[in-house]
């Protein structure tokens, strides 16, 4: 994949201090968790490799992941009360200092989502100036970042889904930019990234198809650089 | 033809085919890859330049930092600006003063457009706001530098990096003073060549800069060295104007920056594990902040 830099990314982003990498690039891996999780989760592990594990506590990178996850942008004011509120939620929180290996990124942070019914782990990087990518869901390899939308959907390996799915994409008249199919042992993602949004609608139809784990998408942030 | 440029060779051609300014191709770029139009590009531009402003007034007020450690340091720069016994030029030290208030406003959790991080997102604004007070120039100078200022780093974005945990501080500040010299060299009315050149200057310059802030935080020595970035884009762009080239081309310093990056240890890429950090001051003022106070060997 090429990295596609807007200058939207290069002057910017709007953020509450004081590091883009360590506190609004974090903020967005958190962003993106949460859109995937789809719904607020009741139980968040965050684990912090590298830079990350080293200085979390100087540039806030345990808070502003948090609030990612509580679905707080990179320039609310509050970011940095993100554990208070999710005190008031109810939300069960806690971090961790790690080493996820030599070759990964080192601002690196593996989110643990969990409820009663769904568990769903997320790996994200920050690489700098506040852009972020997202290299593994539930251990699979995958490469995303905020500049398109993306539709992951976990499935079972028995069942063949993808030409279903891409009726329902088609139907929508969405623009595909990629498709990609990471697997591990009896389990597949099946990630569709497109220029538009998805919406509940998309995921309701393919919550239908046989072998469905669970599906979600998570949006560009395009929306993010109106606002600002 | 595909308005999308990865170096500067290709924006320097794209230039001399179309005869258009580097922040006319910023904005055909964008507008290439976002769909979005090129007025609503300018005003979100706009809207990021008057958030600037804004930080520059929150920062001289003088909020104490998360630590403590910094705080009125802009201010204490503004109020000699017109003192006759300083050296630099009233506008370098104005500039100066604006980009110290910015980096106050971030360690105080106040909000700033990181640009390209919020490390060194003191050097634009300090830049632009300075010379357009001080030659009473309209805003709109100010969004035109500003793209010209994304396009290089742009550049930078597309072959290295803005992370000072993969390549150090020369990635932040090193990248917020070359984007803030060719803004420099742009608002003089300099050629697009000349605004690559005074880039490439500042650049090389700051190449080999460790980032090693004290506790991890955004503070020692980050703060002030947002003001000497200021100091690199002026004498860049000053040389450039007199006449003086870059030897090496914009897009090799590039190619330069990545190798010293790599070769960096981890130690002073933003882990607080050595330099500044592993000083006796250093130790003493962060242990609170970094992981279970932990530390490395003292440097004596």
């Amino acid at each position: 994949m090429i990295e596609t830099w807007s200058i939207f990314d290069v002057i910017g982003p709007v953020m509450v201090g004081p590091s883009s990498s360590h506190t609004a690039g974090a903020c967005f891996i958190g962003l993106i968790a949460r859109q995937i999780f789809h719904t607020e989760p009741k139980k968040v592990h965050i684990k912090l490799h590298g830079s990350f594990g080293e200085v979390f506590r100087g540039h806030s990178t345990d808070k502003a992941i948090l609030a990612g996850l509580l679905n707080m942008p990179p320039y609310d004011l509050n970011l940095s009360k993100s554990m208070e509120i999710a005190n008031e939620k109810k939300m069960q929180y806690s971090f961790e200092s790690c080493n996820l290996g030599a070759n990964v990124h080192p601002n690196t942070s593996l989110i643990e989502m969990s409820n009663a019914t769904k568990k769903i782990t997320v790996q994200g990087e920050s690489i700098g100036g506040g852009k972020c990518k997202i290299t593994a869901i539930d251990k699979m390899p995958v490469l995303f970042g905020s500049e398109k939308s993306c539709l992951i959907i976990k499935h079972d390996i028995a069942y063949q889904i993808l030409s279903d799915v891409l009726n329902i994409i088609t139907e929508k008249k969405y623009h595909i930019m990629e498709v990609d199919t990471p697997c591990y042992k009896d389990r597949v993602l099946l990630l569709i990234m497109i220029r538009e949004n998805f919406d509940d609608e998309v995921i309701k139809k393919i919550n239908k198809l046989p072998g469905v784990i669970w599906a979600s998408y998570s949006n560009h942030f395009s929306n993010y650089n109106q606002k600002y | 033809m595909s308005k999308q440029f990865f170096s500067a060779k290709k924006l320097l051609k794209l230039i001399k085919e179309e005869k258009k300014t580097i922040a006319d191709l910023v904005i055909e770029s964008e507008n290439e890859l976002t769909l979005r139009s090129k007025t609503e590009i300018r005003e979100n531009m706009k809207k990021r330049l008057i958030i600037m402003k804004e930080s520059i007034e929150r920062g001289l007020k003088g909020h104490k930092s998360v630590s403590g450690m910094i705080g009125k340091e802009g201010l204490k720069l503004l109020n000699c600006v017109e003192d006759k016994n300083m050296v630099c030029s009233k506008m370098q030290l104005k500039a100066a003063s604006y980009a110290v208030a910015v980096m106050t406003c971030n360690t105080s959790l106040g909000r700033i457009v990181a640009a390209p991080t919020a490390g060194a997102s003191g050097i634009l604004p300090g830049l632009i706001f300075a010379y357009l007070e001080e030659k009473k120039l309209d805003i709109e100078i100010g969004v035109d530098a500003l793209l010209t200022a994304a396009g290089i780093g742009l550049i930078i974005a597309n072959k290295s990096t803005f992370s000072a945990a993969q390549a150090g501080c020369q990635a932040e500040i090193g990248t917020a003073s070359a984007m803030g010299a060719a803004a420099l060299s742009y608002m003089r009315e300099m050629s697009a060549e000349a605004c690559i050149d005074s880039a490439g200057l500042a650049l090389k310059n700051m190449l080999g800069l460790a980032c090693d802030p004290v506790g991890g935080l955004v503070e020692i020595p980050c703060v002030k060295r947002n003001a000497f970035g200021i100091s690199h884009a002026f004498m860049a762009s000053d040389m450039v104007y007199a006449g003086i080239k870059s030897v090496i081309p914009f897009d090799e310093i590039i190619m330069a920056l990545n190798d010293i990056g790599r070769s960096m240890s981890v130690r002073i890429k933003e882990t607080a594990q050595g330099g500044l950090a592993t000083t006796l001051t250093g130790k003493k003022l962060g242990l609170p902040f970094l992981k279970n106070g932990k530390n490395n060997k003292t440097v004596e």
